[in-house]
């Protein structure tokens, strides 16, 4: 069952980090010690960091020292109150109320309030702002739809009932960071906002400095003294300097470097699962996808077991050719998962009347892309279906304008980051009209239960919801999920009460040294 | 001209347009070549590697291809004697059958950039005036851009393939060989035989491809052979940059970049593609070496 095997994957997750953790740290028990600095590195930001417009690691994981999101997604994909210490929907799913937590003080020594709420959020919800965050609340939350209720209280009016709001007001939404009313955009020099810590200084490719923030609203946190961020230029230098402890750990790592540090000595790597993937999708008005049966039969021939154990150094669960990732609030509980069964793939391509074609499977040039390509051909060459691969770069993949490849060429492999519900996948890769929809994939049926899903509140009606949406998309596979990937970091056997993010977020606020 | 070539070469290249000055431009027997050790090592190891570039498919123990996932990663073993890499493909099969992009791209390339080289060296040598400094002040020209730089442009404009790899390669090549072939036509141009053929009336096409040529294929052979080393290197540097073929080609300079996050703990992944490389330079350079030794005693 789908649960089983995620239940599994969660297991097999734990399992590795606690091993790492007896393995590589001697201080496992016992409570956490104040005092010490935590060095980070990092990919040096892009640009200034703005919460606003801020879309790289290095930035967000900056930014999140000093200033606070409502509502934290915690990395099984539950949600922590921050600066919201609850919320409540009405009836339709239309209207939100959150009540703010008192007391709460900003770096300048105000009171948080609703003002400032509002304040962001009208903010971010401004087409001028260039916001990251536009793109999720479209067509949910316009202007004018936040409101002051009270001191303490806001309301958010939608456009349209959505059911997991709240994850569009947390980290998920990573640009929703609540700044004061009189944010004026000088964020990079002079952060003002409620976090952990405090910027001391600020150094252009260099790096950041923070100290601990007294009047921290969670008493006796944060642990640290202080925070400090080298910015590295590439991926190599940064690695040299993990491994040769000039930093504690790091905000992102490529999944290729994490075999060698494993072997390094005081180093452990953590992992956490996650709702990440690349998916592999066929155009189901092209042929030889426009048989149903065609695309059930790539899914059936790929070995899921085998490419997570290579391609992904076993850091994944498999995926069950639909998009409720491990992490996700409703998970389908009506659905085998689907293993490699070659000879059930053969028939439904013989059924299919697919016979000694050759498709081309098109990609970018990012790990584990061309690996991934790479054992679908051979996986598929099993069946009796010729695959020539067109790994392309990244940006030619994705491209521009009318020539978009990865929304155009009939079989492909494209990267997802994270996401923490499905509204964020199925709304543009499936529905009809999804801005993202590679496998030019059209179901009404699809798109009415989508809505309703992301309209209901009731916890059964979801759930239902849930395995019929997963029930259309693992028969139809216009996409095939073969894994869910989570997050990993490396970092010093004495740091201790940091995680590893799907997202590379950077949560120091319960982090100590031992 | 380019990052990637030593100097030494290049010196030993200055020293044979010198020798060629002196007019030795005939080539050596074989019977001379076949005494010389260091020519026959070469040849043995080049003949292996076209041998192995052509007759592959027979000679892997497994595909190429062929990923077995449950066994990834596993170290050189009696039935694995290269090991196996990250998607669990045979390292040995796939070295042996690398040998043949390269050998496919570096001689066509090398063919190409001396033909071109020897056409426009030819000519500038012999007609001297306007021409040859018109022609070198292009083929000077061209030497200034790396090599690198060409083929970042040419795979952005015409894509990704062996054939672009090709014409990069030749074009960088066709300079130098200008260059040689142009000061052994100067030299050769002041003999007797060609005033003699002047003299009798015959054209200038006639002049340099039945008088000139003979007595300067020499030079080109050793140049030719030079430049094939180089071939291979450039050839598997621009794989290494994602520039050459693309997965799951086993080419050597692919594999190498593929697999090097896991030189710490496979190695055998990367060394073996590495050795497979060096050791058919080596073999180039040392049957290059012979050619030069042969044909200066």
């Amino acid at each position: 069952m789908a649960g089983a095997i995620a239940g599994g994957g969660l297991l097999l997750g734990d399992a590795g980090s606690a091993a790492a953790q007896i393995l590589g740290s001697p201080a496992l028990a016992g409570s956490p010690r104040r005092g010490g600095t935590v060095k980070v590195g990092t990919i040096a930001p892009v640009s200034a960091v703005d919460p606003v417009t801020m879309y790289d690691a290095g930035s967000i994981a900056i930014a999140q020292q000093s200033a606070e999101y409502l509502v934290y997604v915690n990395a099984n994909g539950s949600l922590r109150p921050v600066l919201a210490t609850s919320w409540s929907s009405d009836k339709t799913a239309r209207s939100w109320t959150f009540k703010l937590r008192p007391n709460v003080k900003f770096h300048d020594g105000t009171t948080l309030s609703s003002a400032d709420v509002v304040a962001t959020f009208d903010r971010l919800v401004d087409p001028k702002s260039q916001s990251s965050a536009l793109t999720d609340f479209q067509g949910i939350l316009a202007p004018g739809g936040i409101h002051a209720v009270d001191a303490s209280t806001v309301r958010f009016d939608l456009e349209s009932p959505f059911a997991d709001f709240p994850y569009l007001v947390s980290s998920t939404n990573y640009n929703t960071l609540v700044l004061p009313k009189a944010y004026k955009g000088n964020f990079q020099a002079q952060p003002v906002g409620t976090g952990p810590f405090i910027q001391q200084s600020f150094t252009h490719n260099q790096g950041a400095t923070f100290r601990r923030n007294p009047n921290y609203w969670d008493s006796g946190k944060p642990y640290l003294d202080e925070v400090n961020f080298t910015f590295y230029q590439d991926q190599q230098a940064q690695l040299l300097g993990l491994q040769g402890g000039s930093v504690d750990t790091v905000v992102t790592i490529s999944s290729s470097e994490i075999p060698t540090l494993e072997g390094t000595s005081g180093l452990r790597v953590r992992n956490v699962n996650g709702s990440a993937t690349y998916t592999l999708w066929m155009r189901v008005d092209r042929k030889p996808f426009t048989d149903r049966r065609a695309r059930q039969a790539v899914a059936w021939a790929i070995d899921r077991q085998g490419l997570i154990a290579t391609a992904l150094n076993g850091k994944a669960v498999p995926g069950n050719d639909h998009f409720f990732g491990p992490t996700m609030p409703f998970r389908p509980n009506n659905l085998p998962q689907r293993v490699q069964n070659l000879s059930r793939a053969k028939a439904l391509l013989q059924a299919a009347g697919v016979h000694g074609e050759t498709v081309t499977l098109t990609t970018e040039n990012t790990p584990p892309a061309p690996d991934y390509a790479t054992l679908v051909k051979n996986d598929l060459a099993k069946i009796g279906l010729n695959v020539k691969l067109n790994i392309m770069s990244q940006s030619a993949f994705y491209g521009s304008g009318k020539n978009q490849p990865w929304l155009e060429v009939p079989f492909g492999i494209v990267d997802w980051a994270a996401r923490a519900i499905p509204a964020q996948y199925l709304n543009p890769v499936l529905e009809s009209n999804g801005v993202w929809n590679s496998p030019h994939y059209k179901n009404p049926e699809l798109d009415t239960l989508i809505r309703r899903y992301n309209a209901t509140l009731g916890h059964a009606q979801r759930q239902s919801l849930t395995n019929q949406i997963a029930h259309i998309t693992f028969n139809d596979v216009p996409v095939i999920v073969a894994y869910w990937d989570g997050g990993q970091r490396p970092m010093s056997t004495k740091l201790q009460g940091l995680q590893a993010s799907a997202s590379s977020f950077m949560d120091l606020s319960s982090a100590w040294l031992t | 001209m380019t990052t990637v070539e030593p100097r030494p070469v290049e010196a030993l290249l200055g020293s044979e347009a010198a020798s060629l000055a002196a007019g030795a431009g005939a080539l050596p027997t074989w019977r001379i070549l076949l005494r010389r050790p260091t020519f026959v090592i070469g040849a043995v190891i080049c003949a292996f590697w076209v041998f192995d570039a052509i007759f592959w498919p027979v000679l892997v123990p497994y595909s190429p291809q062929n990923a077995v996932t449950t066994a990834a990663h596993l170290a050189p073993s009696a039935s694995h004697w290269f090991g196996t890499d990250r998607l669990g493909r045979d390292v040995l099969s796939r070295v042996l059958a690398g040998a043949a992009p390269v050998l496919s791209v570096a001689p066509a390339a090398t063919a190409i950039g001396v033909a071109a080289g020897t056409v426009i060296g030819l000519f500038t040598g012999y007609r001297r005036g306007w021409t040859d400094d018109v022609g070198m002040r292009v083929m000077d020209a061209m030497l200034t851009l790396p090599t690198i730089i060409i083929a970042v442009v040419a795979v952005g404009l015409l894509g990704r393939s062996e054939v672009v790899v090709t014409l990069v390669i030749a074009v960088t090549f066709t300079p130098l060989v200008a260059r040689v072939v142009r000061s052994s036509v100067l030299s050769e141009r002041e003999r007797q035989y060609v005033e003699a053929a002047q003299i009798r009336g015959e054209n200038a096409l006639w002049i340099l491809g039945r008088e000139i040529l003979p007595n300067v294929t020499g030079p080109i052979v050793v140049e030719s052979t030079v430049r094939l080393g180089y071939a291979i290197f450039n050839a598997s540097a621009l794989s290494f940059l994602s520039l050459g073929p693309q997965d799951p080609s086993p080419d050597w300079g692919l594999t190498i970049a593929e697999n090097r996050p896991f030189i710490e703990t496979q190695w055998w992944t990367v060394l073996f593609p590495a050795l497979a490389i060096a050791s058919l330079i080596i073999g180039i350079n040392l049957v290059a070496e012979g050619l030069r030794e042969a044909r200066s005693r």
